[in-house]
């Protein structure tokens, strides 16, 4: 145990073990860390029989199979293209996914948020791969569609995308477009998801869709189902998965249900509502346990809950 | 025009042509070969084509002898280059050149000489044109194809050779797709080049002769800086070593001793970059690298890696020319130094050895004044043992003037030279290991993120890839670059340096390593003695080369237990790949002939066999004996994987089979409905469906023997109702001929099935014995219908004690397979408690229960709770009874069987009345349940719980709805329990004669099925009603 708590640490290094930025929270519970709890946020209040109506989440993936039962009709879909001279163009009348990503990140969504408004945009042309600037070029244009929830489970490592996509992420953030972005599954240093504009997501390793926990060691946010979880895939076929990937359409699905019952709130009160409603955290205030060592500035916990 | 060059003696060392009658190489002076194998060799070689654009049209205008002085300039430099890049010329045909790159000696960068050869080609043909232009006023333009792949090559004792192959062909059309002065290149040689190579990619060309279009790229240019191009992947793991080597270099640097290092290990391990990141440490005190590689080939070869290694380092050279202006002794170094890059150039000797290494150590010596030194020698398993002479003397005397020396080499270095140490008793020899699991798994996950976006779902690409590639951090970069969906392909670079391995190796050790990667990866010596033994060579030769081929680090394992193993599974691979197919046939057959302690090798011999007979010999004689024995073979493992429960290996098995065995074997039949069963099996109708519409021969002639099973699986996934099942039987019966043993077999299966769909357990019973007979030899079908018969004994008519004698013999008949043997132990657990044996009951449920987890057999968990249920229900604990049923209850509901789920409840709802507690009503309503058994069930239920609330009528509408349910039904024993409740049910609304009717068909039918246990529960209850009915009357 240390006195520094986890938003303090340093980063762990490199270390073996897969996923990298996940938890195996079924067997070895989340350390607790010093809270300040917001009475009247929680589940009931976030999202108790909501179903995502009203929100438009856009998939920026490999594409999205609308004919697949567990996904059903897309609100829009488009893909970057390749011109021939090696320009990039937006086609909004591409509707297939090639590789089966981007559809089981729709079914995920589906599961959660029924109601919501599904689109994709296609930006990982080669199965699984993509260029740095399809990416952007995609991006921006979720972004100017205003969706309200965009999921991406990719990354890029290219150090010089780093300054345009901060932009992109800023610019969502202020345009109220939450980018929920999933956590590289190996320790390696990618973007966007590093970015404090955006809502981080890796895995944990329970089967439940709804627990979700707040990490208060960065860069990750979040954990969310991500291990072994039945996806809907190419070809109208399922299958299990593991990735971080499928674990930031948990979270997109989840702020999709909070934002059709508050439809005005911003991004960066929309995770404060997750992380009052994570599990460990919901746990920790509700079980009214005693914070490890609250630094003084810190009101202990309970004390606006009487 | 054919031949020039083809008639020629070779020598295997360097190529070069060599005298006819001499013992050595004039050029290289190693012994020439003299009498070699000269059959066929199977071997991977890079073809080079050119071929002269208009050559016909140049030709027309001039005279022959002017044509012919034109060609021979022409044919000179084309050979000129060829053989500069090691190559070797093929032919002329017409204006045609053909060049063979790894024959008469495989290299690992055959595929980079040969483009570098077509480069230039390309550009020497320019300088030729000015020559050509000026004397006759022509230019030529030529175009080049390269391609390589496996060939069938075979030469005589003169060097003269031929190859035969695809590639070959490949290689010509790639040629014709080119443009004038253009270089194409075929998909396996852009593979291994692309790093060092300027490589377009091209649209897939359609090639004359190719059903399938073959990718294709055009040679732009040779890059300059080759290294600059690789790909840099972060250096993983290896911190140990790392640590050892910077301590080695600081030692050096700071004048102490023990600054020599050699360092070992396979190619591709990681050697190279180790010494870079262990330089790399000493960045703040900016060393001097010096970097000398041997090489495989070119000329001048003794030398020229030092003269590589002071062109490295140009500052460090010129600092000593300015030294050697003032300095004698230092001019006298430069002098001999000097000399040495122009002999290198020229291809003849210089000074001797010892005064060249002291020329070096003076170069070293003056130049660490300025800079700390670190002599990196490359590939040293290449070097030539004159130059190992200059590195081992600077080695004992560079750590006492300050410079490092690491020496990098395959562990083959030592084969050749043992004392090897590169200089001194303080010099540390590292081998590297192959990476951890772990580090392996960063690696090849970090090598995967080099592409600019990529998905974080995780499939098993990386963890596939970083399982083949055996720790090995250059196989893992050029899997990744290869890998598609479903494959790993070996790639060509790879095998390249392999197959150049082997082919440096003694002819009988090759031979040896050949048997070996025919008997396996893993082997035992006796099986490579064996098959030398049947070749006709003495077995005592195998052993040594045994010996030699672990010393080499190609196989490991030892003399002592002769268990060996390929070190590499890629070596295993590659060597079989170049064993040519003949050899491979022959072995084969010999090996599926020894016995072996795992069962499968001799299947994997003989179908390895079959299948190259096939290939090689269609027509032979012995092909359908072959092809026979092992589409048996196979069989037999696919029905051992049934036993085991392994369906999915079952069905490659019997996948295999089918194609192993001829297609009008006896044995396809029943392989095929055996098939279709397995994929039944598992859950999959589709596909036993299609195996069926698949079965060879099916499209001449329809077979009755399938459209039977086909109408059974139907059956089986609960597809058809008893009236289907019949209009089939009518139909098939008339299909079915009298001796069609298998057809019919099947047909009273489906007979049974339609007995057991209308509850007549007796009549499904006598048509499975009629199966029975009719099975013949057909031991999966006779053990499948014994089993069903065995578990029919607890449901049906048949009295307990024969119940009992017959499971007894079953369990004699399977005693050697458990998954056989499960129902029947449980059946028998049924049986003994309707005896009244409860705790020998328990005891061989639990053994049965015990077999089905050891052989993780999920599926028997539901029956084992009903049985279970059914002892403690007759044990007289209706509570246990009543929560066995309901968990059995739960795993039936969750996996969604309602039907069977809603018998289950209403089983547990009666065994909690018969406890005494009151339970709500079932929400079916009674008229809706066709299942005789559900029904009859709801009607009892409803019948207690009227009972209860003393409607007597009800209770008596009840008993005739639940006697129209079980009337027609033989499981006696259920029946009995029916009438027995009915009779609790009558006699608590007080209708003691209809009580007491049904008491006593209770107690007949449980007589009938001589279910003691039963028995005392129903006299009670006659008791009871007896003394009641006095009482009344009294």
């Amino acid at each position: 145990m240390t006195d520094t708590p986890p938003w303090l640490r340093q980063r762990e290094g490199r270390y073996p073990g897969v996923p990298a930025w996940g938890a195996a929270t079924a067997t070895d519970p989340l350390e607790e860390f010093p809270l300040t709890g917001m009475p009247g946020i929680d589940r009931d209040w976030a999202f108790d029989g909501a179903d995502g109506t009203g929100v438009r989440v856009c998939i920026v993936d490999t594409g999205v199979d609308e004919s697949h039962p567990r996904v059903g009709p897309l609100d829009r879909s488009a893909a970057v293209i390749v011109d021939a001279d090696g320009g990039l163009h937006i086609d909004e009348t591409v509707r297939e996914d090639i590789a089966g990503h981007g559809t089981a990140c729709a079914s995920i969504i589906r599961s959660l948020a029924p109601g919501a408004a599904i689109s994709s945009m296609r930006v990982l042309s080669r199965g699984k791969y993509g260029t740095g600037q399809a990416l952007l070029e995609g991006l921006s244009w979720a972004i100017e569609q205003n969706f309200h929830v965009v999921n991406l489970s990719l990354s890029t490592t290219v150090p010089a995308l780093e300054h345009t996509l901060r932009e992109l992420a800023d610019r969502a953030y202020f345009r109220r477009v939450l980018l929920v972005v999933s956590a590289h599954n190996m320790p390696i240093r990618s973007l966007p998801w590093t970015f404090a504009s955006v809502l981080s997501v890796a895995s944990h390793n329970e089967p439940d869709p709804m627990t979700f926990y707040y990490n208060a060691g960065p860069p990750v946010d979040f954990y969310a189902r991500g291990v072994r979880v039945n996806v809907a895939w190419t070809g109208g076929t399922d299958r299990v998965n593991t990735g971080n990937s499928f674990a930031a359409p948990h979270m997109a699905g989840i702020c999709a249900r909070i934002l059709s019952k508050h439809p005005w709130l911003t991004p960066f009160q929309l995770k404060t509502v997750l992380m009052m409603t994570a599990n460990n955290v919901e746990a920790s205030l509700g079980g009214g346990a005693a914070p490890i060592r609250p630094p003084s500035s810190i009101i202990p916990l309970g004390a606006g809950r009487s | 025009m054919t031949g020039l060059d083809s008639g020629e003696r070779i020598c295997t060392t360097c190529g070069a042509p060599a005298d006819r009658a001499g013992r050595f190489c004039a050029m290289c002076g190693s012994a020439l070969a003299t009498n070699r194998d000269t059959e066929g060799v199977r071997r991977t070689v890079v073809i080079l084509f050119a071929d002269l654009v208009g050559f016909t049209s140049i030709s027309e205008g001039l005279d022959p002898e002017v044509l012919r002085t034109i060609m021979d300039r022409y044919f000179r430099m084309a050979s000129g280059v060829i053989w500069n890049y090691g190559g070797t010329t093929e032919k002329f045909i017409g204006d045609a050149v053909m060049a063979v790159f790894g024959m008469p000696v495989v290299r690992e960068d055959d595929a980079y000489r040969a483009v570098n050869a077509a480069w230039d080609l390309v550009q020497e043909l320019d300088a030729l044109n000015e020559g050509l232009d000026r004397d006759y006023g022509i230019r030529m333009r030529v175009r080049v194809g390269v391609h390589s792949g496996p060939v069938s090559a075979s030469y005589d004792t003169f060097g003269n050779f031929r190859v035969v192959g695809d590639a070959v062909n490949t290689a010509s059309r790639l040629q014709s797709a080119a443009g004038a002065q253009q270089v194409i290149v075929g998909p396996s040689v852009a593979q291994v080049v692309r790093n060092r190579v300027d490589l377009a990619e091209l649209p897939p060309l359609t090639l004359k002769g190719k059903e399938l279009p073959v990718a294709a790229w055009r040679v732009v240019g040779m890059s300059v800086n080759a290294d600059a191009v690789v790909r840099r992947v972060p250096f993983i793991g290896r911190d140990l070593e790392l640590l050892q080597l910077r301590t080695i270099v600081g030692n050096a640097f700071d004048g102490r001793r023990g600054g020599v290092a050699a360092l070992l290990g396979p190619p591709g391990i990681g050697k190279t970059r180790l010494v870079e990141e262990a330089c790399a440490a000493f960045a703040d005190r900016s060393p001097t690298v010096l970097t000398g590689r041997a090489h495989s080939y070119g000329r001048g070869v003794t030398y020229r890696p030092i003269v590589e290694m002071l062109a490295s380092a140009p500052a460090a050279w010129s600092s000593f020319e300015r030294l050697a202006e003032t300095d004698p002794l230092a001019a006298r170094a430069r002098d001999c130094l000097a000399g040495l890059s122009r002999a290198a150039a020229s291809g003849s000797g210089g000074a001797e050895v010892e005064e060249i290494a002291w020329a070096l150590r003076t170069f070293v010596a003056a130049t660490v004044e300025h800079t700390p030194l670190v002599l990196v020698w490359e590939d040293l398993h290449w070097a030539e043992p004159t130059l190992l002479d200059v590195i081992d003397f600077l080695g004992d005397e560079l750590p006492g003037l300050g410079a490092a020396q690491i020496c990098v080499a395959r562990p083959e270095l030592l084969d050749g030279r043992p004392s090897f140490t590169s200089g001194g008793s303080g010099a540390l020899t590292l081998e590297l290991q192959p990476l951890t699991v772990a580090d392996t798994r960063v690696l090849v996950e970090t090598l995967a993120r080099s592409v600019e976006v990529m998905a974080h779902g995780m499939d098993d690409t990386c963890a596939r890839v970083a399982g083949a590639c055996e720790g090995n951090p250059l196989y893992a970069e050029l899997m990744m670059d290869m890998v598609s969906d479903d494959t790993i392909t070996l790639p060509h670079s790879v095998q390249a340096v392999l197959a150049a391995r082997l082919d440096r190796l003694d002819a009988a050790d090759r031979r040896v390593l050949e048997m070996a990667a025919v008997a396996g990866r893993d082997f035992v010596g006796h099986d490579v003695e064996h098959l030398n033994a049947a070749d006709g060579r003495p077995g005592d030769d195998v052993p040594p080369a045994l010996d030699r081929l672990r010393r080499a680090r190609l196989l490991a394992g030892s003399r002592l237990s002769a268990r060996y193993t390929f070190a590499q599974a890629f070596s295993r691979d590659t060597t079989y790949e170049l064993t040519a197919k003949r050899d491979r046939l022959r072995w084969h057959l010999a090996l599926s002939r020894r016995p072996y302690a795992v069962t499968d090798m001799p299947v994997y011999h003989l179908e390895s066999a079959l299948l190259l007979m096939r290939e090689l010999h269609p027509n032979s004689p012995d092909l359908h004996d072959l092809a026979t024995r092992a589409g048996a073979e196979l069989t037999e493992q696919a029905r051992d994987a049934m036993n085991r429960k392994d369906l999915r290996a079952a069905v490659g098995l019997f996948e295999r089979a089918r194609t192993a065995l001829p297609a009008d074997a006896a044995g396809q039949l029943a392989v095929t409905v055996a098939l279709s069963d397995t994929w039944l099996r598992l859950d999959d109708r589709d596909r036993a469906q299609a195996v069926l519409a698949g079965h060879p021969g099916l499209d001449r002639r329809p077979v009755a023997a399938i459209a039977v099973q086909a109408e059974l699986i139907d059956c089986r996934a609960g597809r058809r109702t008893a009236e289907e099942i019949l209009d089939a039987e009518r139909r098939l019966e008339a299909l079915l001929d009298r001796d069609d043993a298998l057809g019919w077999c099947l047909f009273h299966q489906l007979r049974a099935h339609r007995h057991l769909t209308g509850e007549r357990v007796g009549a499904a019973e006598a048509s499975l014995a009629e199966a029975l007979a009719r099975s013949g030899d057909d031991t999966y079908q006779r053990d499948r219908i014994r089993r069903a018969a065995g578990e029919l004994t607890l449901w049906g008519p048949t009295p307990v004690a024969d119940g009992l004698s017959r499971c007894d013999e079953l369990t004699g008949q399977f005693a050697d397979s458990r998954v056989s043997l499960i129902p029947v132990l449980a059946t028998k657990a049924g049986l003994l408690a309707l005896d009244g044996r409860f705790d020998a009951a328990r005891d061989i449920l639990g053994t049965a229960k015990v077999h089905a987890e050891e052989l993780r057999m999920q599926r028997t968990e539901v029956g084992f709770l009903n049985l279970a249920a059914l002892i403690e229900s007759l044990a007289g604990a209706p509570d246990a009874a009543a929560r066995l049923y309901d968990r059995a209850r739960a795993v039936l509901a969750t996996a969604g069987h309602t039907s069977g789920a809603a018998l289950l409840a209403a089983y547990a709802a009666r065994e909690l009345i018969a406890a005494g507690r009151r339970v709500p009503a079932s929400g079916v309503p009674d008229d809706e349940l066709r299942d005789p058994r559900l029904g009859a069930m709801t009607a009892v239920l409803s019948a207690l719980s009227a009972a209860e609330r003393g409607d007597g009528d009800a209770v008596a509408a009840c008993a005739a709805r639940a006697a129209t349910h079980v009337d027609g039904m033989d499981d006696v024993f259920f029946r009995g329990c029916v009438h027995r409740d009915l009779a609790g049910a009558l006699a608590r609304s007080g209708r003691a004669d209809a009580a007491r009717a049904e008491a006593a068909a209770a107690r007949s039918l449980f007589a009938a099925k001589g279910a003691r246990a039963a028995i005392p529960g129903v006299d009670a209850l006659i008791a009871r009603l007896t003394d009641d009915g006095e009482g009344e009357n009294g």
